[in-house]
């Protein structure tokens, strides 16, 4: 047997230097130095861990031997100082950022307030929201004296919620929208076709005149030449040869297509040379000689205009400027060698990197200020200098009001001077009755208090008059040239400028239409559509699910709603054609709409190029579609049982909460239902096929929708009378025209049906991307073997390779020559109307079905555990239950997954059952497993505390009264008390000789049984692998519940069943604060801990050693 | 004469252990044993594949802080193999320094670590030998000639072992 060796010097173990065997590895390379892993981590700087076993190795402080077991108390206490002492400081800066916070925040709403004021000339009174500062309050307000009075405890909170929310909002806004705007911008003017509309309105660059990021780019690459030439200068001993020059002049050429520029190049390289001899041994000269070379870039940049320096400025994204300012305050892309900085400063040529001017970058970028800017969010408060919150704040004093009037104050004053002007006009409509309405929403009239409605009416009308205006301007520049003959040059730089923003907002307003606007409209119309299903609208009265809670009256919350419940409808659409598209539909039938993964989508480009009012017409026109769809799909369905079927409005438990919190509350009921229908997909295509199958055969579109050519549908069957279409079929094998028919129908009399040809066959797309351009004009009668029935018409080609007339429009859309033929039965229009109707009914119908049918499987089996329930009217209330609902989808997606699985359904019963138990077990293993665990015990002891604790303490039911009158639901009108019903019946004397049943047991109950599950469970998993000390706090656990209830039992005696779970109850309380107090000790052990170790490094002295791993 | 570094320290031992139970076809050593830090090996071709019978001399070279970084591994005269450069340095993933690789070619455990010796090395060539890996190719002709065109390798290949053997 060998001895031990180290694994890295391969030497054995001394006195001085023992072997460590720290991980798992085995063999000849089990043991180590602590020296030569010292000097390993250092090396490799890796985590410090084995690199073969990944084992982490573990250190332990030793101390020598005169070192006390504890630090002395004087010690202890003067650590502690010290910290508390360090961390002050930052404290102090917290503070202070809070502070400039507060002002900051109330010091906007004052601005916004202000603002308000001068448009309207009234103050807003009351809690107003940002959006009711800015654009003034619909309601009516309350006096101040009204408001104080109102609720006298909670007015500090308002008066703080009212002075600071609104300021916060605004500036958050803010913060979000200049970045997001401003990359826009970005990307637009790197946007190829950016330039290319600029070329095609203004001409080419001139000459020796380039787009500045080009020159940047270049600029960087004639670095790396210049670097290149003074390598060579220094390998040649200061001679530079000839045909360098030119190669490198070439080069430069080649980089920028900038002959003036490479000119210039050649020249000053050759002064260099030319300079050479005559200083050759002059070590001083020689270093001028580099400065020389270095003023190269300097001399080459003169060439151009100046002003096309600005624009690099202007072009150099924000997010590298402050980064390069962060980074080296002395970045300079042309800064080749170390070129003296005076020099540098007398050459306008360099851009300088630019600080962020921008109020609302102030406040982002002025934090990471130190050098080790860390990515902890914390640290960077920590190393906040202190004197920097306050700068923000005064300087955000100064910006604010400039940048509230420029953005929002001239636009409306704008408008109120076009309105004023106008204002003849306006009494003309007036004098027109019906008009008044809606002239007085814009019509400004003096003294009138400004609704909300019609500040943002003034807006839009202030920003379009800018808009306007800026196309006037640029329109004349454009006029004072020809693109062709005489390029633009004099205003050249501003219109650059300005022609960049326009297109900004001309984008950024078509995005935010599509992306806000359009699904708050679709989130309207659901919000009509969804009223009946969780309302009565007879009753209520009501159109919109909305105007049944109050909360919604805060437009900025309506908005959002509207959005969210818009936006999902959207995607749930979205994922349904997506579907169609990739597993039934022939590709091509859904070629108008776009794919979300055609490689020639690129929203920005079309954004930009498509003239702005087409592709507001484009927006409208498919949200009269969405609308179609939204009313006619749902809206039908839902007001048709809502007002003729008892099976709405959904009644949905007591066990949520009530108001808009439970209607926040059902996606989170519904989201699992969703991921588990992912799950389904197979089921539901399966079904989707069947259903377009049907369809399409029904109305004779098989081959156009599925290319599917079904011969059979190829014509039609003429019948000899009208009731043989009940018995008679034709014979497929010999069609004929009608006229042979009825002349076949005369010779043979038992022939009763003929088969009768019609329809053609038609060019089609074959390919669903939408931005191509096809060279055969599609939608024509082919023949089978796709040749023209009759001759096109020549400028019927000519408009379809030109459509699109504008002359921004470019050449790179994909022309292709690839299409498909497909057979078109007449009538084609109407035919397809009905199969759209007809793949409505589908949907309809399988929504339908699958609502009922889960609830109805939901109520089977809930029905015996119901019978004990205290609700169990709900069972046999015909209106569909959530709750159920919920229960029976979940069961029938289980069983259709086994059915996937296994034919046997019997067999497919058993192993749901097991497999429920085994989902469950996994999810308890999960973490969010045990959050569950964790929300269900926190809510028991919430329940347990209040309704059970207090009462027992009190003797009073009148506390559980009020608080189960608080949980009741209050559209629940069956039951005249809430979900505690049961307990106070049990505590109140009159109730108490009342003998308990199950029928007591009310929800409460079953959820200190499930809780107790829960704990039990949510226990014995993370102590599964656990020691013997945590098994021994299990035990002491347990039998300390047991005592408790024994002791509390002795104490009351328990008289039902549900007197002995209050006990365990009061138990259950008894261990939560046995828990805190444990792991209180626990914590503060180990604070003293650490402090005595970090006294005992710093006073006295120490080695760290390698621990050995255990087997 | 006692080596004073770590370096010179575990670089004769592994010479001692070397020399004592050696692997089958390698030869390995320092050339002069008042220099630990440059090494001749042979290696021999393994059976089976197109450099049978040859036999190859490589040098090693050690850093000055062995065996925190590996050795470099050149064959002279240079060997035709797709891991091979054209001058003869070896690529092979255990002669790379530690580190994660920023291409995740390699995992961090195939790569150098002082656990690792003279004599794995020479194994792992050895091995190499018989599989080239032209995932990561060092010389990528002679990838080229391996993957399509094998007969051609093959006879190039034993075309040079000729060579070597002064044949």
């Amino acid at each position: 047997m060998e001895e031990a060796t180290c694994r890295i010097c391969r030497t054995e173990a001394t006195e001085d230097d023992p072997l460590y065997h720290p991980c798992a590895c085995r063999g000849s390379i089990k043991y180590i130095h602590q020296n030569c892993l010292e000097e390993w981590l250092k090396y490799s700087s890796k985590n410090s861990q084995c690199d073969i076993c990944h084992q982490k190795f573990s250190f332990r402080v030793v101390y020598d031997q005169d070192t006390p077991a504890h630090a002395p108390v004087k010690l202890i206490l003067q650590q502690i100082r010290t910290s508390i002492d360090r961390k002050l400081f930052s404290f102090l800066v917290i503070i202070s950022c809070i502070v400039c916070a507060i002002l900051l925040f109330s010091y906007t709403t004052l601005v916004l307030r202000y603002s308000s004021f001068l448009l309207s000339f009234s103050f807003v009174h009351g809690i107003p929201t940002t959006t009711e500062l800015l654009l003034g309050q619909s309601e009516t307000p309350i006096s101040l004296q009204e408001f104080f009075n109102t609720d006298p405890a909670g007015c500090i909170r308002k008066a703080l919620v009212s002075s600071l929310l609104p300021g916060f909002l605004f500036l958050l806004a803010l913060l979000i929208l200049g970045p997001v705007i401003k990359l826009n911008h970005e990307w637009i003017i790197r946007e190829t076709s950016f330039l290319k509309m600029l070329h095609n309105r203004i001409g080419p660059v001139h000459s020796n005149e380039r787009h500045a990021y080009v020159n940047q780019v270049d600029g960087m690459r004639i670095a790396g030449i210049l670097q290149q030439i003074q390598e060579q200068r220094d390998a040649n001993h200061g001679v530079l040869r000839r045909e360098n020059v030119d190669a490198l002049a070439n080069n430069i050429l080649g980089i920028t297509g900038n002959e003036q520029l490479a000119e210039a190049m050649r020249l000053a390289i050759e002064n260099v040379e030319q300079a050479e001899p005559n200083h050759e041994e002059n070590d001083i000269n020689d270093e001028n000689e580099i400065n020389l070379l270095n003023e190269q870039p300097a001399h080459v940049e003169e060439g151009l205009p100046a002003e096309d320096q600005d624009d690099v400025d202007f072009d150099e994204p924000p997010a590298v400027a402050a980064q390069n300012a962060d980074l080296d305050p002395d970045f300079r892309p042309f800064d080749v060698a170390e070129e003296p900085a005076d020099q540098a400063a007398d050459e306008p040529a360099l851009p300088e990197p630019r600080a962020q001017a921008e109020p609302e970058l102030d406040f982002n970028l002025g934090v990471p200020d130190e050098p080790e800017a860390n990515n902890d969010l914390f640290e960077i408060m920590f190393s906040l200098h202190p004197a920097l919150p306050p700068l923000i704040l005064t300087a955000a004093i100064f910006i604010e009001p400039v940048v509230l009037t420029l953005l929002f104050i001239i636009p409306c004053l704008v408008s109120f001077a076009i309105l004023d002007l106008l204002r003849p006009l306006g009494r003309l409509i007036n004098s027109i009755p019906e008009a008044e309405m809606v002239t007085s929403l814009f019509i400004r009239q003096p003294g009138a208090e400004a609704s909300g409605i019609r500040i943002f009416g003034h807006l839009i009308i202030g920003y379009s008059f800018f808009a306007f205006m800026v196309y006037l301007i640029l329109r004349k520049i454009e006029k004072s040239c020809n693109p062709r003959t005489n390029p633009l040059r004099k205003f050249r730089q501003f219109y650059n400028i300005v022609f960049g923003w326009s297109c900004t907002f001309k984008v950024f307003t078509l995005l935010g239409i599509e992306q806000l606007l359009f699904p708050i409209t679709c989130g309207f119309l659901m919000d009509f559509c969804i009223a009946p299903v969780m309302v009565d609208p007879r009753s209520t009265g009501t159109l919109l699910l909305s105007q049944n809670f109050k909360v919604l009256n805060h437009s900025l919350h309506y908005m959002l709603y509207l959005w969210s419940i818009g936006s999902s409808y959207m995607f749930c659409f979205a994922t349904f054609v997506g579907m169609c598209r990739s597993h039934i539909l022939r590709p091509g039938v859904l070629f108008f709409i776009r794919t979300p993964d055609d490689p020639n989508v690129r929203l920005i480009h079309e954004a930009l190029t498509r003239p702005f009012f087409l592709q507001l017409f484009r927006i409208f026109i498919s949200l009269i579609v969405y609308t179609i769809f939204i009313l006619a799909g749902i809206g039908s369905v839902t007001w048709f049982f809502g007002l003729f079927t008892p099976l709405l409005p959904v009644v949905i438990p007591t066990i949520l909460p009530t108001g808009i919190l439970r209607f926040y509350m059902s996606p989170l009921w519904i989201a699992p239902a969703l991921l588990q229908g992912r799950k389904h997909k197979d089921l539901v295509i399966l079904y989707w096929k069947k259903a377009y199958t049907i369809s399409a055969a029904r109305v004779r579109l098989s081959s156009f929708i599925l290319n599917n050519p079904i011969p059979e549908e190829r014509g039609r069957i003429v019948y000899r009378h009208f009731y043989h279409r009940l018995s008679a079929t034709p014979d497929y094998s010999k069609p004929m025209s009608v006229r042979q028919a009825t002349q076949h129908f005369k010779e043979n009399p038992s022939v009763n049906a003929i088969f009768v040809p019609d329809g053609n066959y038609v060019r089609v797309p074959d390919d669903d991307a939408v931005s191509r351009k096809y060279l055969k004009r599609l939608f024509v009668a082919v023949t089978k073997d796709d040749n023209l029935l009759e001759p096109l018409k020549e400028e019927n080609t000519a408009e379809d390779n030109s459509q699109e007339p504008s002359y921004d429009s470019d050449s790179e859309t994909m022309e292709i020559t690839t299409h498909c033929v497909v057979y078109r039965p007449p009538h084609f229009k109407a035919r397809y109307i009905s199969f759209l109707f007809l793949i409505g009914f589908f949907a309809i119908s399988l929504f339908v079905s699958c609502i009922v049918l889960s609830d109805l499987l939901g109520r089977l089996i809930v029905l015996p555990i119901s019978l004990l329930w205290i609700h169990s009217e709900s069972i046999f209330s015909p209106r569909i239950n959530f709750l159920y609902f919920f229960i029976g989808y979940q069961v029938w997606l289980q069983i259709f997954e086994l059915y996937q699985k296994e034919d046997d359904t019997f067999t497919g019963l058993a192993l749901l059952l097991r497999q429920i138990t085994e989902n469950l077990r996994r999810v308890l293993n999960t973490i969010s497993g045990k959050v569950l665990v964790v929300v269900v015990d926190t809510i028991h002891l919430f329940i347990t505390l209040i309704s059970i604790g207090l009462p027992l303490m009190t003797q009073n039911s009148a506390v559980v009264e009020n608080f189960d009158m608080l949980l009741k639901d209050p559209n629940d009108e069956l039951n005249p008390r809430g979900p505690l019903s049961s307990l106070y019946k049990e505590v109140d004397p009159a109730l108490s000789a009342f003998p308990f049943g199950l029928e007591v047991l009310g929800p409460s109950s079953l959820i200190t049984i499930l809780s107790i599950v829960g704990i039990s469970t949510c226990n014995l998993v993370p102590y599964k692998d656990g020691t013997v000390k945590q098994w021994a706090l299990l035990v002491v656990y347990c039998i300390s519940n047991v005592l408790t209830g024994f002791l509390l039992n002795k104490a009351r005696g328990p008289k039902t069943i549900l007197e002995a779970l209050n006990i365990y109850g009061w138990s259950f309380f008894a261990h939560y604060v046995a828990f805190a107090a444990y792991f209180t000790t626990k914590a503060v052990l180990r604070y003293f801990k650490t402090i005595d170790e970090q006294v005992k490094e710093t006073y006295y002295t120490s080695r760290k050693e390698l621990k050995n791993l255990d087997p | 004469m006692p080596p004073k570094s770590t370096a010179q320290r575990r670089l004769f031992k592994e010479y001692q252990q070397l020399s004592r139970d050696a692997p089958e076809g390698i030869i390995a050593g320092p050339l002069d044993e008042d220099d630990l830090f440059y090494w001749e090996c042979l290696i021999e071709g393994p059976k089976d594949t197109p450099y049978e019978n040859g036999v190859f001399s490589a040098q090693l070279t050690f850093p000055k802080d062995y065996p925190l970084s590996p050795p470099k591994l050149k064959f002279n005269p240079p060997l035709i193999h797709p891991n091979i450069y054209a001058d003869g340095t070896v690529c092979i993933s255990i002669l790379h320094p530690p580190g994660n690789d920023p291409l995740l070619y390699e995992r961090p455990e195939e790569r150098w670590s002082p656990v690792q010796s003279v004599e794995k090395i020479l194994l792992s060539v050895a091995s190499m030998l018989a599989e080239p890996n032209v995932e990561s190719g060092a010389n990528i002709d002679v990838c080229k000639i391996w993957r399509d065109d094998r007969p051609k390798f093959d006879a190039m290949v034993r075309e040079q072992v000729r060579k070597s053997l002064g044949l």
